[in-house]
């Protein structure tokens, strides 16, 4: 079920990875590069949201990390999920950051 | 509606409490004095007269006392603005549009002048064509139902296709004075940066930014942007006050400011405005009137204007931080900028937005090929410096320490196995396991760092057995 409300995300032109992830324990899955990618997007979640909490800046919305390479958005979920997406450099985070919102209204 | 914001309005600056000071300021100051004393006493008295036939609805007596205070003071602000009204009651719409232009260049952010203008071109040419004079009184204050209507159906006149029910969408200009009001400050002059990049022309804009840059506490950079506005609007009240107010500052005679404000604006409504309660800078040179400037201990900004804003478009924190009233210039809230330069924010940057109530409309970037950081409505604030370091990039933006420094979050763990740069498939699983133990027992920065040298580990062991 969660892996298919991204699929909506999967499909935007420019998006390598869409992951739902859990801020407040660890991840299951199998030793793999993507298991490890999603446990290490949740923990960067997890700390941004503590952080966000800490700078009474409230809960956390959403988060964009720009990068040479490529940008990674995350939009924070009810129950301490946050939904987080790889995409390259020529993504349109415009559209990223619709989806992210239209994923939150439905949950 | 006109009568109704002008009423309002008028009540708002009644509510804002003062320190007073400005009043002494106003006073005509003899020593200093390069034009005549200004007949306050006459002036005051007719524009109240106009003000009371307006309201009494006798318009012909309403345009004579106006244009009676407008011979006292040939160019004030608050004469214009009741001239401008009492001409579109009239039904004058072409000298009320003259009216209320020259009340915008003597205070850009003037609400009424604002809706009297597009009210008048309204009339003169037609809705679709007032689109533009109703998006910009919608930008000065977001949030007024009746100013949102209006330009909603200017837009629908105009040949918008997508007008959707509701008010209409915030833009960047209306983001800034929705930060002005919410008190993020830094927020704000994003904004207007990002508003003065596509259009350079705008003096709202860029006395929004410099008033966030005043209200954050950088002078400084405040009067740097007022002196820019002043050298192409000499008449605009606010940026004036805010150049003398860094003239006096830097020890300069700000005597001729002075005068001219006096001279466009004699009741100080603007310099209420601006400084509300905070400390009026020491905007008299003689040592009486500075005496009077002295400001209450305790004295503080005051709540924003109150406005009848939505209070789903407020992006304000639930507690509004009242910032100290003289800030240290060593300390700015805003980064190093370049005033008079748009600077534009690094492409790379970590941006955490509060949650923004969803149903604001913000209108969503569509075409963002390649990404560019002024064209995305953020609550960022501004990243003037270089982009940071790899290590920093994964740090708040608004944080003073960076991610790997400790006082943030939880203390670290020794760092040892795991910064070890490419661990073999061994190594890679015990980081996931350090990765677990530092996640449930919320240590998250140790987890990302513990996760992340897992995620190499499994690089490198696919990279030495690729299948």
């Amino acid at each position: 079920m969660e892996d298919q409300s991204l699929n909506s995300l999967r499909r935007l032109a420019g998006v390598t990875h869409a992951f739902m992830v859990d801020r407040t324990r660890p991840p299951e899955g199998e030793e793999s590069a993507a298991t490890a990618q999603a446990a290490l997007l949740g923990a960067v979640v997890a700390a941004l949201t503590q952080a966000a909490v800490d700078l009474e800046l409230g809960q956390l919305g959403e988060t964009i990390i720009e990068a040479e390479r490529g940008s990674v958005v995350a939009g924070a979920l009810p129950n301490g999920r946050a939904a987080v997406v790889l995409a390259d450099s020529k993504a349109n985070l415009g559209m990223i950051r619709m989806e992210l919102r239209k994923l939150r209204r439905q949950s | 509606m006109l009568t109704r914001l002008a009423r309002s309005t008028r009540h708002m600056a009644g509510r804002r409490r003062s320190s007073g000071a400005w009043a002494a300021v106003a006073a005509p100051a003899p020593e200093t004095e390069v034009e005549a004393p200004v007949p306050l006493e006459t002036y005051a008295e007719t524009c109240a007269a106009a003000r009371d036939h307006l309201h009494a609805g006798h318009v012909g007596e309403a345009v004579a006392a106006a244009r009676r205070a407008l011979e006292a003071l040939p160019r004030g602000l608050d004469s214009q603005r009741l001239l401008g009204l009492a001409l579109l009651e009239a039904g004058d719409a072409r000298p009320a549009a003259n009216a209320f232009a020259a009340a915008l260049g003597a205070d850009p952010l003037d609400l009424v002048a604002q809706v009297g203008l597009a009210e008048a071109v309204e009339r003169l040419e037609g809705p679709g064509a007032a689109e533009a004079a109703w998006r910009r009184a919608w930008e000065l204050e977001p949030g007024v139902a009746s100013v949102g209507d209006r330009l909603q159906a200017a837009r629908r006149a105009a040949g918008v296709l997508d007008v959707k029910p509701g008010p209409p969408p915030l833009s960047r200009a209306a983001l800034t004075r929705i930060h002005l009001r919410g008190r993020l400050f830094e927020h704000a002059a994003v904004e207007a940066r990002a508003v003065l990049a596509k259009e350079p022309d705008r003096v709202d804009a860029r006395l929004s930014l410099a008033e966030a840059y005043w209200r954050a506490g950088d002078t400084q950079a405040a009067g740097a942007v007022a002196a820019e506005i002043v050298e192409r609007q000499p008449e605009c009240v606010a940026a004036t006050l805010l150049l003398a107010a860094q003239w006096q500052a830097e020890g300069r005679d700000a005597a001729e400011l002075l005068s001219r404000v006096r001279s466009i604006d004699p009741d100080g409504s603007v310099a209420q405005r601006l400084f509300d309660d905070r400390e009026v800078p020491s905007l008299a040179v003689s040592a009486p009137l500075a005496a009077a400037l002295v400001a209450p201990a305790a004295s503080s900004i005051v709540a924003p204007v109150e406005a009848p804003v939505q209070p789903d478009l407020e992006p304000a924190p639930e507690e509004p931080v009242t910032p100290p009233a003289d800030l240290p210039a060593e300390a700015p809230l805003l980064a190093e900028t370049q005033p008079m330069a748009v600077v534009e924010p690094p492409p790379r940057e970590v941006m955490v937005e509060t949650p923004v109530a969803e149903p604001a409309p913000v209108e969503p970037v569509e075409t963002r090929q390649p990404v560019q950081a002024d064209e995305l409505i953020t609550l960022a604030p501004p990243r003037a410096t270089e982009a940071p370091e790899p290590s920093e990039a994964l740090a708040l933006s608004t944080a003073p320490e960076p991610l790997d420094a400790p006082p943030l979050l939880e203390p670290t763990a020794p760092p040892a196995q795991l910064a070890a740069p490419a661990a073999p498939p061994t190594a890679a699983t015990g980081s996931r396991a350090a990765g677990d133990d530092a996640m449930r027992a919320g240590r998250y920065l140790d987890a990302a760092r513990a996760y992340g040298a897992w995620l190499r580990g499994l690089r490198g062991s696919a990279s030495e057995n690729p299948v």
